[in-house]
């Protein structure tokens, strides 16, 4: 567990920005922010305007930051764009590509978009913002050369109309994915949670993996990094808490459906396991109508956006 | 100083819009209940400490204050916000403050977050805008303000300050407009009545303390109050009792005497004393009053060169001056002598309710506001003494 030891960070060791914005001078790296969004018009102008003043005004951490949008269809474009905010519609990115519906494209389609060396990716939906959410991630990237990706874990209460539980989240992750790297990636166990939705990742690190579109993005991600760099690539830092939307059980029920996807797609590849019957991507859950019982089906397909670094008009963008 | 004009100073800020919201979306989400501000309070002086202040400190009361040397130094000008909030965060709850295109909103943001997020933007403000006043200038985010705290924090900072000042702003999140330049004498009373209740007797027989306070109650309203000078006593809140059929034990008044006349709110308090007396007696009941809160009135006129240059500077912006005595923060500044005046800095709805706003442009405006006033107090502080009127015995 020596890894645990070393590679995990907490907000506190970075706050001091003005340092910290030395050290990245000093590296020579730049930094780009990405905020993925689908309606989020309650959160979004707050991350704006937070990121704005405190990682580009105030100190000059962030270089650049594009909020990419799957078709928001309320204000969310109109108040990013009032705070000043670079607005992509993920569609008109790479529009060669073409158009995939889920938040694993407006990842991707980021490390087109974006020209830093660094891009750090947080969730729009955080109501307790702050700019730890950044600092705390491109940290490790900035101060270590051997660490390529890293990782937020929380204490993690989930917010209700009520207030806020003090313990729970990272249901997916208890349930599904730890005992799954239990299984075949105990080294990975080592992260707290690896399904979290903010992480910082080297661009060459970014170009050269695939992205499943929907729900098994960041699970396919750590796979294929500790395949191809190893534990030693990954960090992890606390970021305290992260207040945001419960999600229903249903809806955690869909999410594990895509990430065992993703997951076994990724067993094969990596030989964990050599011989397994066809698998469906039906999703389905039950549900009570009246006196009626019936079953909802659902398509949960994990398709996925092959690594950047094969797309010729990024090769174009970003000449080798 | 700068020669920027009231509206060059408006149109300037745009540019520092989200450093402006960010204070006040950061500060906003810290609960400071009077007493619980210390969160705040450390926010703020790292602010100061980030920007270089001199003098950035945390007092023995909790307070923060900092400065921004001027160039000469020979005079000093204090900006204070109160750092409470009425608004209670439960140990499962958080604050959340959200902000649109035209609004930040959240519970708080009125009273005071607006206000102490502009102190705290004000440094760095001037400092962009390239204004370097000739007068010191004082940075305080005081604590202990609301409710029976009665200020605690300012009287604290001014009574144990070596230092003289010449002038003074208080900032409140609301409204814009707002130009409170005296104060009206303000005292606060809290009255406890216990009736004697023996134990086993017939319930129905019971003395009831809600009765016995009926009759305090009709007896100061019977004090007479006279309009002019302006004078009232607004009874507040009133507790008693538990179900339909059980005379309560005990019964509690609180209720709050504010007059523009010197002596007069000392006077009613005086006779709600004796009619307590009286029905204690009466009655063999125990009637206690604390006062929580005991200001006396006072200011400086409105011929005062402050409040024309403040006049000035909100009609140079458009906004229409809406002046009134207070009976706020300004009486601890005027108590000291300190000629000061309380502004409001935006415009307010649905207030201290979970759905509560505040208006982002009028915001700026009235940072502008503040910021050119500072700048014409810088140029005229010297004349102030001359001017203030004494405060009231």
């Amino acid at each position: 567990m020596a890894w645990l030891q070393s590679n995990t960070f907490h907000h506190s060791d970075f706050s001091d920005l003005a340092k910290l914005c030395a050290a990245k001078e000093k590296a020579g790296l730049t930094i780009g922010l990405c905020i993925p969004t689908l309606n989020e018009e309650k959160t979004i102008g707050k991350e704006i305007v937070i990121f704005k003043s405190e990682l580009m005004d105030r100190y000059p951490l962030i270089d650049e930051f594009a909020v990419i949008d799957s078709g928001s269809t309320d204000r969310t474009g109109e108040i990013a764009k009032s705070y000043g905010a670079e607005f992509h519609y993920s569609g008109d990115i790479l529009p060669s590509e073409g158009f995939k519906r889920g938040k694993g494209e407006n990842l991707w389609k980021a490390v087109y978009q974006l020209k830093s060396d660094i891009i750090c990716y947080v969730d729009a939906d955080i109501a307790n913002i702050h700019p730890r959410f950044v600092y705390g991630l491109v940290a490790p990237l900035i101060h270590d050369p051997s660490i390529h990706y890293v990782k937020a874990f929380y204490e993690r209460p989930m917010a209700y109309s009520q207030g806020l539980r003090s313990t729970g989240g990272g249901r997916v992750t208890e349930i599904l994915v730890r005992p799954l790297f239990s299984l075949f990636y105990p080294e990975l166990t080592q992260l707290f949670q690896p399904l979290s939705g903010e992480y910082a990742v080297r661009r060459d690190v970014l170009e050269s993996i695939p992205f499943p579109i929907g729900y098994g993005v960041e699970t396919s991600h750590i796979l294929d990094v500790y395949k191809q760099w190893g534990m030693g690539a990954f960090a992890q830092t606390d970021l305290d808490q992260r207040v945001h939307r419960n999600q229903s059980t249903t809806a955690l029920g869909k999410m594990s459906f895509g990430i065992l996807q993703s997951f076994i797609n990724r067993l094969r590849q990596h030989g964990k396991i050599s011989e397994i019957a066809e698998i469906s991507n039906i999703y389905r859950a039950l549900q009570a109508n009246g006196a009626e019982y019936e079953e909802v089906t659902t398509e949960i397909f994990e398709e996925e956006r092959q690594p950047m670094i094969e797309v010729a008009e990024y090769l174009k963008r970003f000449p080798r | 100083m700068s020669s920027l004009s009231p509206t060059q100073i408006r149109d300037q800020l745009s540019s520092y819009r989200e450093t402006l919201l960010a204070n006040a979306l950061m500060l906003g989400e810290i609960p400071a209940r009077p007493g619980g501000e210390a969160d705040r309070i450390r926010f703020l002086a790292e602010r100061f400490n980030e920007l270089f202040l001199e003098n950035v400190s945390i007092d023995e009361a909790g307070n923060v204050q900092a400065m921004v040397p001027g160039k000469k130094g020979d005079h000093t000008i204090i900006l204070t916000a109160h750092a409470d909030t009425h608004i209670t965060v439960g140990p499962d709850e958080r604050l959340t403050i959200n902000v649109t295109p035209e609004h930040l909103e959240g519970q708080g943001l009125a009273d005071n977050t607006i206000g102490l997020a502009c102190l705290a933007s004000i440094p760095e403000l001037l400092d962009h805008l390239g204004i370097h006043l000739d007068a010191n200038l004082i940075l305080l985010g005081h604590v202990n303000s609301l409710g029976t705290r009665d200020l605690a924090g300012l009287r604290f900072f001014l009574d144990n300050l070596a230092k003289p000042i010449h002038a003074g702003l208080v900032l409140e999140g609301i409204t814009l407009g707002r130009l409170n330049a005296s104060c009206l004498g303000m005292v606060q009373a809290d009255i406890r009545c216990r009736v004697n209740q023996e134990p086993g007797t017939r319930w129905e027989a019971n003395e009831n303390a809600i009765v016995v306070m009926h009759r305090i109650i009709r007896r100061i309203l019977e004090i007479p109050v006279p309009q002019e000078p302006r004078t009232s006593v607004i009874l507040g809140s009133i507790y008693a009792g538990k179900t339909f059929n059980r005379p309560p034990a005990t019964a509690r008044l609180r209720l709050e005497i504010r007059s523009e006349e010197p002596g007069k709110a000392r006077e009613i308090r005086m006779r709600i004393q004796e009619i307590a007396q009286e029905i204690s007696s009466a009655t063999a009941s125990e009637i206690d009053i604390t006062y929580p809160a005991l200001r006396k009135p006072g200011g400086i006129p409105f011929s005062h060169p402050l409040v024309t240059a403040a006049r000035e500077t909100m009609a140079a912006l458009g906004v229409e001056s809406r002046t009134g005595p207070s009976y706020s923060d300004l009486s601890v500044l005027i108590s000291h002598k300190i000629p000061a005046l309380t502004l409001g800095l935006t415009n307010a709805e649905r207030l201290n309710e979970p759905e509560e706003r505040v208006e982002i442009e009028p915001y700026l405006t009235g940072i502008a506001q503040v910021i050119a006033l500072l700048g014409r107090m810088d140029r005229e502080v010297a004349t102030y003494a001359e001017e203030a009127s004494p405060p009231a015995p």
